[in-house]
């Protein structure tokens, strides 16, 4: 597990439209600590899932660096990502998809295999190990993707909305498992999402980006302790914290000019 | 099975009945003549002394062996040419334009070249063969390559993996029932490619079902042309529910 620092990060692409460069990221700076869970919101389209992807190496960045720290395990994969859209190999059984990470680093299958079905419990699977990704309901494989993901054993977890096309109450029961696999894991945790609910219920701290060109707006501290029930979510803590999160939003959103 | 079943299966099987009830009423009532068009009972008969003889058999067994061996080099060469050029943008451009230029012309015209090489022998037919066999696979594979999805490219960088286990790991497998048909469409060029050649000029030992039926048909023998035509009909028949199998096998994974 390590910490991740942002610095100074921004990212532009050009306009075909416009013929000029436009600014996605600007000079974005942060530091998420070792085992911490942080949550990252915006408003649509402010470039939340481009700064997650820079964190995992499928983007670079324009300006400014990212690095990690305290690095536990240098052989170990420095980020893992769980994508929004599914993502699994439809050929590949659960099981086989799960492997898929050490395989590539040329691990035996076999012993793979059994030490697969301690994340595929982990994440509620157990007795679907043989079934293909086509025999799955939605959520089920994302939890697959999260079980892959946690299999690699990355310093950092990557998440981009992995929820996002799961039925409220799947996703409800989903927030809880993830909550638990992270105390279990300790899994230093980057979590992109629209839903304010979610990210309060699982960070120890949220980020707010601005509309785009997206800059740090705020940082909130989630003080509430863990292990986290769904009843949180009436306490008074929780509620403040939602207002807190709803007013920067929407000031986001009136400044992107989207309410008239 | 259930009676309906049967029935509606029933169907496929109609079509056959008919050319057979139409085929013997046209000899029964001498419509054409018997040495033009021979009526089903010399047919038949042709056919069990070509099968007595050996001939037949010995013909079906070398056409079959030339169609496999162009398949075991036509396919997996295809499929690789194919599958890189899908993904590789700079070995599409490289091949393309030959590819498409040999593509569109009769594949027979470089039987002649093959002959001045080779001769008349097995060589010849199969390379023939195997050229026009290559396309069938060639342009599905180019098409599989590109419509892999990308979110599967990603997950498959984000796991590092290198560009051989790409290939070999999301390539391959995305094309096994993505090229189905071109391997359906290949056997059947392959079987065409073959019987034509053994047609063009004598066939290699004197076996062969396109070279049998030309024989036949220089030495006025309609009844055994027929013969083997229903042979080339009903290897066809089987080529095409193999094909079928094993496509169903191969996408287990599709629903």
């Amino acid at each position: 597990m390590a910490g991740v620092r942002v610095d100074n990060v921004s990212k532009s692409f050009f306009d075909f439209k416009t013929h000029a460069e436009l600014k996605i990221i600007d000079n974005v700076s942060f530091d998420v600590k070792d085992k911490e869970f942080v949550s990252i919101l915006g408003v649509s389209g402010c470039g939340k899932s481009t700064l997650l992807y820079m964190i995992g190496g499928h983007e670079r960045p324009t300006h400014g660096t990212i690095s990690f720290s305290d690095v536990k395990d240098s052989k170990a994969h420095l980020t893992n990502t769980v994508f929004q859209e599914a993502s699994l190999f439809p050929w590949r059984k659960v099981i086989d998809n799960v492997i898929f990470g050490p395989e590539i680093t040329g691990g035996n299958k076999k012993e793979l295999r059994t030490k697969a079905m301690e994340f595929i419990n982990l994440v509620g699977l157990s007795g679907f190990e043989s079934a293909y990704p086509s025999h799955l309901s939605g959520g089920m494989k994302q939890r697959v993707a999260i079980a892959r993901a946690l299999m690699n054993n990355p310093e950092v977890l990557l998440m981009d909305e992995p929820f996002a096309s799961v039925d409220a109450q799947t996703r409800m029961i989903m927030q809880e498992q993830l909550l638990r696999i992270h105390q279990k894991s300790e899994k230093t945790t980057l979590f992109v999402t629209h839903n304010i609910d979610e990210a309060i219920f699982l960070a120890d701290r949220l980020m707010i980006l601005s509309a785009r060109p997206a800059k740090v707006k705020e940082i909130i501290e989630v003080n509430i302790g863990k292990p986290r029930t769904w009843d949180l979510r009436s306490s008074k803590e929780f509620v403040d914290i939602y207002g807190r999160v709803l007013k920067s939003l929407r000031e986001e959103l009136e400044r992107a000019g989207l309410f008239h | 099975m259930k009676p309906s079943k049967l029935v509606s299966g029933a169907w496929y099987l109609i079509p056959f009945i008919l050319i057979l009830v139409i085929w013997e009423a046209v000899t029964t009532f001498s419509l054409l003549p018997p040495d033009i068009f021979p009526p089903l009972t010399t047919t038949f008969a042709s056919f069990v002394s070509l099968v007595a003889e050996g001939t037949l058999v010995g013909s079906l067994i070398a056409t079959v062996e030339r169609v496999i061996a162009s398949l075991l080099i036509a396919i997996p060469l295809g499929v690789v040419v194919g599958l890189l050029m899908g993904w590789k943008g700079s070995i599409f451009r490289f091949l393309i334009l030959i590819f498409t230029v040999v593509f569109a012309i009769p594949k027979l015209a470089f039987y002649g070249i093959l002959l001045f090489f080779f001769g008349v022998s097995d060589t010849s037919i199969v390379l023939i063969a195997s050229l026009s066999a290559f396309f069938g696979v060639l342009f599905p594979a180019i098409a599989s390559a590109r419509s892999v999805d990308s979110t599967l490219m990603k997950v498959a960088k984000d796991y590092d993996a290198g560009d051989m286990q790409i290939f070999f790991k999301v390539l391959i497998p995305n094309a096994v029932s993505g090229i189905a048909s071109g391997v359906k469409l290949a056997l059947t060029l392959a079987y065409i490619e073959v019987v034509t050649a053994e047609m063009f000029r004598a066939a290699p030992g004197g076996v062969g079902l396109g070279w049998l039926m030309q024989l036949y048909a220089i030495y006025d023998q309609p009844g055994a042309v027929m013969a083997v035509l229903l042979v080339l009909l009903a290897f066809g028949g089987v080529v095409v529910f193999a094909a079928d199998y094993a496509e169903g096998k191969l996408s287990m994974w599709r629903k």
